[in-house]
């Protein structure tokens, strides 16, 4: 039974997804005991993580390289670094529909690239009495639930939201049935954007077709089928949100809910950061951390 | 602005910056007693840990439990699966302590970031 993380990364002319994986998965086999890694990547960007990163920290991080062709229905996204600054670039990270195939795991935890392993709780994941774990609720720096754009629902009378960020499978029927959904879902975003009633972001959303399928395997029913991870919430500091250190596995940000209402937050359990460049300003830090 | 509306918000912005540092602690406490065993997970609560003592008392070594996923987990090893939830909870608890100890020390923002700088 083979056991591991597949992480995707496909850089756009401003964002390096390489740069976050490697971030990624150096922590992965820093704090937890099975930490094999697969990376699914372009060659693009896997030659300029070499030429920029260097080949050490290359094979440092991932244990398996995928080279896949760059996903399909990429569009335009708006990405913040904090309140202040915006940038409308390609985002191609829209194939994780593919993961039950791309992955060489039978037991697979698929994480976002943006994504920091700071605590171990994912080690009691594996050999899971449930084929398929996922988180259900989120909650941000501040511990506020719901969140405009974030909601337990995509509206009141809809369904509820699960996350894609960080999300466990086995190689079973199931499985493979809910990833098959996510991809017919993803063919026919606009349809099912319609049917569910959700407001478009302007892209493809993987947590949007994850939920769509969740709830169509579930014969379109509320039940708890699909399981929650050990820790249920996803954590994840916003674009608003600031990295401003890393020190010995503990993560301190700055969020700035309302324009200069700023609040400091010590963080060392496991978190999700919207904001891509705070990973970048902070990655020396972390990968010095993660290696020794 | 008036020193004392000042004052008065500055506490309040402590607060609140010392709410978010107990709950991140928190958060960091439940991942830390979280147990798996068998396919299920559980966490090592004082009840759970009263609960897996007084079945072994009983002369019972194993039980199916209801995990944290509302599963049926049998544990044919509850000695073992004992001394796993203990070691979890006390792991656990001296860290909270430790660290909700330096914390309560801080009697400004100022002194909160300090006292976090220096942890880190």
């Amino acid at each position: 039974m083979t056991q591991g993380y597949l992480v995707y990364a496909y850089n756009n002319e401003e964002i390096d997804y390489g740069l976050m994986s490697i971030v990624c998965c150096l922590l992965i086999k820093k704090h937890l005991k099975i930490n094999t890694t697969a990376l699914a990547t372009n060659q693009a960007t896997l030659d300029w993580m070499i030429k920029t990163h260097g080949e050490y920290l290359v094979d440092k991080a991932f244990d398996k390289l995928i080279i896949t062709h760059n996903p399909e229905n990429s569009s335009a996204r708006l990405f913040h670094d904090s309140r202040y600054t915006s940038k409308k670039v390609p985002y191609y990270n829209t194939n994780r529909s593919d993961s039950f195939t791309i992955s060489p795991f039978d037991e697979t935890v698929l994480l976002d690239a943006d994504f920091l392993v700071l605590d171990n709780s994912l080690d009691c994941v594996w050999n899971s009495a449930e084929d398929i774990l996922v988180n259900k609720s989120v909650r941000d720096l501040n511990h506020v639930e719901n969140l405009k754009g974030f909601d337990k629902r995509f509206n009141d009378t809809s369904i509820p939201l699960y996350w894609a960020t960080c999300m466990y499978f086995k190689k079973t029927e199931r499985a493979k049935y809910l990833f098959s959904l996510m991809k017919f879902i993803k063919q026919n975003y606009r349809y099912y954007q319609q049917l569910y009633k959700f407001n478009s972001s302007g892209y493809f959303r993987n947590d949007y077709a994850l939920s769509i399928a969740v709830h169509m395997m579930n014969a379109q029913l509320e039940e708890n089928t699909v399981k929650s991870l050990p820790i249920p919430q996803l954590m994840f500091a916003t674009e608003h949100d600031d990295l401003i250190d890393f020190t010995n596995g503990t993560a301190i940000f700055v969020s700035e809910a309302e324009q200069g209402n700023f609040k400091l937050h010590k963080v060392c359990t496991n978190v999700h950061l919207m904001n891509k460049w705070s990973i970048g300003r902070m990655s020396q830090r972390i990968i010095e951390y993660a290696i020794n | 602005m008036d020193e004392r509306i000042q004052k008065a918000l500055e506490a309040s912005n402590f607060r609140l910056n010392l709410l978010n540092t107990k709950e991140n602690l928190r958060i960091k406490f439940d991942t830390m007693i979280t147990v798996a065993i068998n396919g299920g997970f559980f966490k090592a609560t004082r009840e759970l840990i009263t609960f897996v003592q007084l079945v072994l008392d009983k002369g019972s070594t194993s039980i199916v439990l209801i995990d944290e996923n509302d599963n049926p987990i049998e544990i044919k090893d509850l000695e073992n699966f004992l001394e796993d939830l203990l070691d979890k909870y006390f792991q656990a608890t001296n860290f909270y302590n430790s660290e909700y100890t330096r914390l309560k020390r801080a009697r400004s923002t100022t002194e909160q970031f300090a006292e976090i700088m220096k942890e880190a």
